[in-house]
Formats: C-alpha cells, structure tokens, sequence
C-alpha cells in the first residue's frame, strides 16, 4: 500500500520544463490582456487549455477575455466550464453570472439536491469517495477481525456507506452531465426548431450565451432542452460544457 | 351567457348501434316498411336500426308508448319503451327522424309481483310542425321476433296551422366572404334562429366541428340579439362571435354543432305563477336540443411568394412601427436602449420588430418583449420590445434605420414601414472599451427596471499553484481501479481466513482433521530418517506405527489411548475399504506389534522402504475415503 502511495504521489508532480512553459504562457496572456490585446490573451489561454491545463484559473481567465472581446457565448462557456471545475469558487460565481446577465439569459435551475451535489467538482467527489471507500473497507475488516469492536464498526461501517453513497450520487449526477453535457448557444440569432430540418417551426429564440442541454446529436443537429421546451439547434451553435 | 366547447360529442350521445359494444346474445331492431302519412311520413323509408344488449334468454315482452301524442311546437312528449319479465336492458336508440329529436332520458326499474320490468324513457321534441310517425320496428332476438307498433305524433304551429312548415330553431355559420390568408385574423360566427315564441336557456355548448389543428380560434363571445326574416317568417337571431387565425393554407371542412336548452312553453307559464317563487327548484325545464349547423368549406390562402420583402417575417395585417433611442448622447462602453413598438391590426402577437445586429461600431445584444403579451387571437394590439445597445467606438454617429415588412391582406400587397436613423454623439470612455455599465431590460429586476449589477468583472485569477502532469489521471486509472477492486478481494479473503479460524479455533473435531495428513506425513519422514541412520527395524516401525496412530487419532478425534489396531480396522470397513486394503494394514499392524513388542523379526534395509511406501500408500488411501 505505501509503494502505491509513493507511486501516486510522484507521478502528480508535472515536469519542471513543462510547468515553467506553462507558467510562462500563462503570465504573457495576462499582460496581453491588462494591455488590452484581447486576441493574444485569448490565444495564449486557450493554448493552455487545449494543451490539457484546463484549470479553473485559466478558464477563468480565458472567459474573462472573451468577455472583454464582446464574445459573451465563449465566455459564458469558459465560465461554466471554470464553475464545472470549481463550483464554489465566488468569482466564477460572479462573472458567470455578470456575463448571463449581460446576454440577458438565465441560468439553468436545479434542484435543491442536485445543486447540493454540483456545488462539489467531480474531483472532489472521487476523492472524497476514494476516502470513504478506504474508511468503509478498514472498518469492515475491523469488523470482521474484532468481533468485540462491532458496536463501533457497525455503526462505522453505516456512516461510511452513507457517505459513500452520496459520493456516488455526486459522481453520478456528473457522470450525467458528462453524458448529455450542457451546451453554450454561441451564435446570435439562433431558434430552437420543432425538428432538425431548416423549414421546421421555429419554438424559441434562444439569445448568444443561452445554457442548453443537449440531448442528442444527430448529425448536424442536436436535441436540446431549454426549461420546458425540446427542440433542435443546429451543432455548429453549440459548444458542449466538458 | 355560457358558451362551451364539448371536444368530444358523442361522449354526450346515448351509445347506441355499437355492435359488438355490449354483451352477447345481439338484438336487431328492424324497422318495418309504412305507408307514407303526410310530409314528415318520408321518414318511414329509414333503413335498420342495429342495437345490441344483454338480457336473459327467457321469453320477453316489450311495450312502446308516447303521450302525449297531439302537442304544440314547443311542447315535449315522453316515450317510454318497456321491457317486460326482465331486470336489465340496452340502451336503445331510435333512428334519426328529421324535425323530430329523440333524446335518451333514464332508465326505470320496476320489482313487484307483477314480476320485474325495464322503462327506457325518451323526450321528443320536435323542430317544426307536422305528424311524425315513430315505428314500426322489429325487435329480432336470437331470432324471436318481437313487433313495436307504430305511434303517431302529431305538432301543430303555434297558431293552430298544421300545415306550416317553418322550422322552429334552427342554426347557422357565417365564415368570411373572401378566403383569408394564413395567419390574417378573421370572424366566425354562430346564430342560433328561434321563432319568437320559443324561449331558449341562457347556456349554449358548441360540440367541436372545427378543424382540430391548423387554426387558432378565440372565445366566442354572444352579441346583441337582432331580429331576422327567414322564409318569410320572423326569427329571434342569437349570434356567438369568436376570432380565428389560421396557421396553414388548404381548405377545412367546418361542420359544427350547437346544443340548446328550449324551455317548455307549459313550464314557462308555470313560472309566471306568482307563487312559483316559493319553490327553490321551480325554475323551468327545458329540454336539450341538438342544432346541426349545414357544414361549410373554409379555404385558406397562403401569402403570396411574389414580392416578398427580404426582411418579411410573418406579420399579416396593418401595422405600424416606431422606435425610440436613448440616451442618444453617452460614452463608449455605456448602454443605449432601444425601444421598438409595434401597433397594428392583425396577427400583433405573432409578429416579430425588427432589431439590430451586432456591427464593427457596436454590440447589439438580443430584443426583449416588455409588457403585456398579446392574446394569440387578438384582432388588434400593441407589442413594445427593449434591445440595449453598447457603442465599442466614439466612431459611432448614429444607429441605422431598421424596417418592419408586413402583409396587408386587404390589398393583398407587402407593405414596409420604416424608423429612423438616430444620431448619436459618443465620447471616448476613460477606462477604455472594455467597461460596460451593464443595464439589461427585462432582466431579474423586479418590476421591469434596469439592474445595475456594478461597474465590472472580476479581475483575473493568479496563476495556477500545480499545473497537471500529462496524462494524469487518465494514466494513472487503470492503477487506481486495480488498487480499489484489490479491496473487496482483501476483505473476502480476510472474512474466509478468520471465518476459518473461527472454525478451527470452536471445532476440535475439525481442527484435528485438518491436522492429520500433516502430522502422518511428519512420522513417515522420521520413519525415513530412522531407516537411513540405522536402519532398525523398531526405530523404523515405531515411527510407522506413530504415523499410523496420530492420523488415525487425528481423524476420527480419538484420544491417544483409544487408537487401537481392530477399532481403525472396524472403520475401514465401515468405508468400505477394500479387502486387499484391510490385509495389508492388518498385516502391518501384526508386524509392527511384532517388531516393537517382541524385536523378533529380521528385516532388511529393503523390506524397511517397501514398509514405508506401503504405510504411506495406505494412508493416502485411508485419506480419500469417508471414515
């Protein structure tokens, strides 16, 4: 178990070369953007993330600078990208919600549990699982090598799979979103059709930035769903939230 | 007034003539051939009548009456069909006979000494004066054939003359004269004819006989009673008005029905009783009738491709457009709002203003509807929509003028209204492009107002403390899930192991068992090691003859003193050990009582290892079998 441990922690620690040509891109984006050279901020973050660094802080970031670009629909999607990473942090909160207000949309509503769950990344969720399934499994040998120690284990053991419990639902419910992610609207203009056909009726005028989710995909149309309203958008409009 | 729609109207319909509805055995109805009496006799050529019920299969008598059978227009009679010698029956209807209504209206149960018979009673209610002969009819069941006689009804007009062949209420449809165009908001009306001396309830229901879909169609609302002549014949005219608009182009077949309550003449004088008022359930009765309105065509035209304004976008009517720009005087970065109203007659709540589109000078972000939302069937309206504007540049000297296309059905022509430009003067912002004071309208602001979240984002995030390493996670999940699945295998092997011990620990019997291989294979090594010191015959069958002793004692949970030669012989046997196996351990224990006890025999170094391999060739043996 100790070899597995000191195998997980080495292999988290990224190559001094790369952390620094990342550091290095990250710091030029934030003085293209304070000198108000929004595409070259825009680039050099989206490297980042494209690079796989895709991190709050660079999200953050990047959906900052497509703000200030005028480009509310990536930025929202950078925002909520940032906010799928971490949740609870007040400044994604804020100009996600600044951004939403500026594109006149709302943001999507859940309910009391599901938001409960998704105030916790899916990082947190396996950890925290991870930890509650190491705990239930000490405390199930415990129970079966120290029949005297039942009346702690017991208990023990019910909390802990409680626990797990939630973690997994926490995971599921990110699972679900991964499966049918939400999407950004990202041109203007867009109406949700009756079906995936150009002539098709228009239901909804959703405005550039709008949250959806997306059903299905079917070719070059995606099913989506906006509040109470099932339709199609055509795909090159939407970015998935992942 | 109360006008309501009835979506389905042969839920109001006694069910009848379903065959195949009700339970075996199947009765028919047949309607018997009549000479014709008078102009309402052509009613005697109705083809059959099939209805089907449940009834015992005992013999059946079945009476028809109708009283009273000389009425005024206006008047009700009742029939009553009965069923004699039975406790249950159908409902029956009666086939259609024009200007006579028949409608179902309960069932009787009589049980006396008499024996048990069924009433179906009916009002008939006729539309106009004459005589209606209702019958005859054959009753066939299973194959008995029971006669109903015929019965003469006979109406006479309101002023005696029974030769008057006015209808008494009748209804009709009015659709527009000219076909209207997809989406042009349009009148449909219902009257409802009465003859002046006929008095109908307040409540009319219509039962559905428009399109399904295809049509948005509006409340009907009743308008003020006129008067008409129809025929030759005054008539009280109640007309129910309701705006439609139609979706698609095509031609609709429209036949409605209207439902009608005709209050009884002889009820309403009853009501006139000065002390009718004491009664709280003397209010009149009236009986329902049925008003086929002759159906209609309705074509709809669709809106002309020709001519089309490229910025069309689906309003038919008359509009007008205006805008407003404000402030018209600000800094880039600052909001301008702009207010796009739309008033006019047609279909207000399907039209859409124009808007602005983001431009190099500025960010357009998208219209919102303020204020009330029109009815979808309102014939006129007013639509105001909000779009905010933001200018990126002090470039920017004036919005563009936008246009609003509409098609005016009563010329049949495209029509564009225009408003604007509006100059603007935009000074330069000191913090730049990038501040926007953000005022959105129609956002979470209660009340429609402006909401001011603050002067800007917040400012960008530091660098990250730990960058990922590459793959990550994704490298590192097969380990991780083979480290987790190894957790439920630790703890199954760990529940088996102290469950085992467990077992060892409470089950001696057990324990020895697991013990004996181990403790005979430990002999037969000493028996081996004796032979190769020594080679002594009692060194190597005092080893042997221990083997056999513990196995044994192990085995069968004896203790030391209680393994003897004849009880280990006994259970062998008992295991059905065979006889070639039971002599040579016999032979052993012979031998080796003789070698320990009396030293007699002479061995050889030989003779020594076969001994071994033949003890230990036993005791495997003595292993597999069930002792």
């Amino acid at each position: 178990m100790a070899c597995i441990l000191v195998l997980l922690t080495a292999t988290a620690w990224a190559a001094p070369d790369g952390v620094a040509r990342f550091e290095r891109t990250f710091a030029d984006a934030a003085k293209a953007y304070d000198e108000n050279r929004l595409p070259d901020a825009i680039a050099g973050w989206q490297a980042l993330a494209d690079e796989g660094q895709a991190l709050p802080e660079v999200l953050f970031n990047l959906g900052n600078a497509y703000y200030r670009h005028g480009d509310l629909g990536a930025a929202i999607l950078a925002y909520r990208r940032a906010q799928r990473l971490a949740p609870r942090d007040p400044d994604i909160r804020a100009n996600l919600g600044f951004a939403a207000q500026s594109a006149g949309i709302e943001l999507p509503g859940r309910k009391p549990l599901a938001a409960l769950l998704l105030d916790f990344s899916r990082a947190e969720w396996l950890g925290f699982g991870g930890v509650c399934f190491w705990l239930l499994a000490g405390a199930l040998a415990a129970w079966i090598l120290w029949p005297r120690f039942r009346f702690v284990a017991r208990p023990a053991t019910a909390v802990l799979a409680a626990l797990l419990g939630l973690a997994l639902a926490g995971l599921a419910l990110h699972r679900d979103l991964h499966q049918t992610p939400e999407g950004v609207v990202g041109l203007a203009g867009q109406k949700v059709l009756s079906s995936p056909l150009e002539t098709a009726t228009p239901l909804l005028a959703v405005p550039e930035g709008a949250i959806v989710r997306m059903r299905e995909n079917r070719g070059t149309w995606i099913e989506v769903e906006l509040g109470e309203t099932r339709g199609w958008l055509p795909a090159a409009a939407l970015a998935p939230v992942r | 007034m109360l006008f309501k729609w009835i979506p389905d109207p042969r839920g109001l319909v006694p069910r009848v003539n379903q065959v195949g509805r009700w339970r075996k055995p199947t009765l028919h109805l047949v309607h018997q051939p009549h000479k014709a009496v008078g102009v309402p006799s052509t009613i005697l050529v109705a083809g059959v009548l099939f209805f089907a019920f449940a009834l015992s299969a005992r013999a059946m008598d079945v009476s028809f009456d109708v009283q009273p059978r000389l009425l005024n227009l206006g008047e009700t009679a009742q029939a009553t069909l009965t069923f004699h010698g039975v406790r249950t029956a159908p409902n029956v209807d009666f086939p259609q006979i024009p200007g006579l209504q028949i409608t179902g209206t309960g069932q009787q149960m009589q049980f006396g000494t008499g024996g048990s018979r069924v009433s179906l009673t009916y009002n008939l209610f006729a539309q106009k004066p004459g005589t209606f002969v209702i019958g005859p009819y054959t009753l066939d069941y299973n194959g008995e054939q029971i006669q109903i006689p015929e019965v003469a009804l006979e109406v006479r007009a309101p002023n005696g003359n029974a030769s008057a062949t006015n209808e008494m209420i009748f209804a009709r449809l009015t659709l527009p004269s000219a076909p209207p165009y997809v989406h042009q908001v349009f009148d449909i009306v219902l009257g409802i004819y009465s003859l002046p001396g006929v008095e109908l309830t307040r409540d009319v229901n219509l039962l559905g006989g428009f399109p399904e879909s295809g049509f948005v169609i509006g409340n009907f609302e009743e308008l003020q009673m006129v008067r008409e002549e129809v025929g030759g014949q005054f008539y009280n005219l109640r007309r129910f008005r309701a705006k439609a608009r139609a979706l698609t182009a095509g031609a609709f077949d429209v036949r409605p029905a209207l439902r009608v309550g005709v209050v009884d003449p002889n009820q309403r004088q009853q009501r006139r009783d000065p002390f009718g008022f004491f009664d709280p359930f003397g209010g009149p009765s009236a009986t329902p009738v049925t008003l086929p309105v002759p159906p209609a065509k309705l074509d709809i035209r669709a809106i002309p491709a020709e001519g089309r304004p490229a910025g069309y976008a689906g309003a038919v009517g008359r509009f007008e457009f205006a805008m407003d720009v404000r402030p018209r005087e600000l800094k880039v970065g600052e909001p301008i709002t702009v207010s796009l109203r739309l008033q006019g007659t047609g279909n207000v709540s399907a039209a859409l203003p124009p808007a602005y589109r983001d431009a190099d000078l500025f960010k357009a972000y998208e219209a919102r509807q303020v204020g009330d939302v029109p009815d979808p069937t309102a014939e006129s309206g007013a639509k105001i929509f909000e779009q905010v504007v933001i200018p990126r540049s002090d470039a920017l000297k004036e919005l563009p003028a936008l246009e609003f296309s509409f098609f005016d059905p009563a010329a049949a022509q495209y029509r564009t209204v225009s408003a604007g430009p509006f100059s603007l003067t935009v000074h330069p912002s000191p913090n730049g492009a990038g501040a926007l004071l953000l005022q959105v309208p129609g956002g979470a602001a209660a009340g429609g107002g402006s909401l001011v979240l603050g002067t800007d984002i917040v400012y960008l995030k530091p660098a990250p403390a730990r960058w990922r390493n590459g793959d990550g996670f994704a490298a590192r999940k097969p380990l991780l899930i083979a480290v987790h699945a190894a957790a439920p295998l630790a703890l199954a092997g760990l529940f088996f192991a102290t469950r085992r011990r467990n077992r060892l620990a409470t089950d001696v019997a057990l324990a020895r068992r697991q013990k004996a291989p181990r403790s005979a294979r430990a002999n037969l090594r000493k028996a081996e090691a004796a032979l190769k010191e020594s080679a002594a015959p009692a060194a190597v069958f005092s080893a042997l003859a221990a083997a056999a002793a513990d196995y044994f004692g192990h085995r069968l949970n004896l203790p030391p003193g209680a393994v003897e030669a004849p009880l280990i012989l006994e259970k062998l046997r008992a295991a059905k050990a065979d006889e070639t196996t039971l002599a040579k351990w016999r032979e052993f224990f012979a031998l080796s009582d003789q070698i320990r006890y009396a030293s007699a025999a002479e061995l050889s170094r030989a003779d020594l290892e076969t001994w071994i391999s033949t003890v230990a060739s036993l005791l495997r043996k003595a292993e597999r079998v069930k002792l």
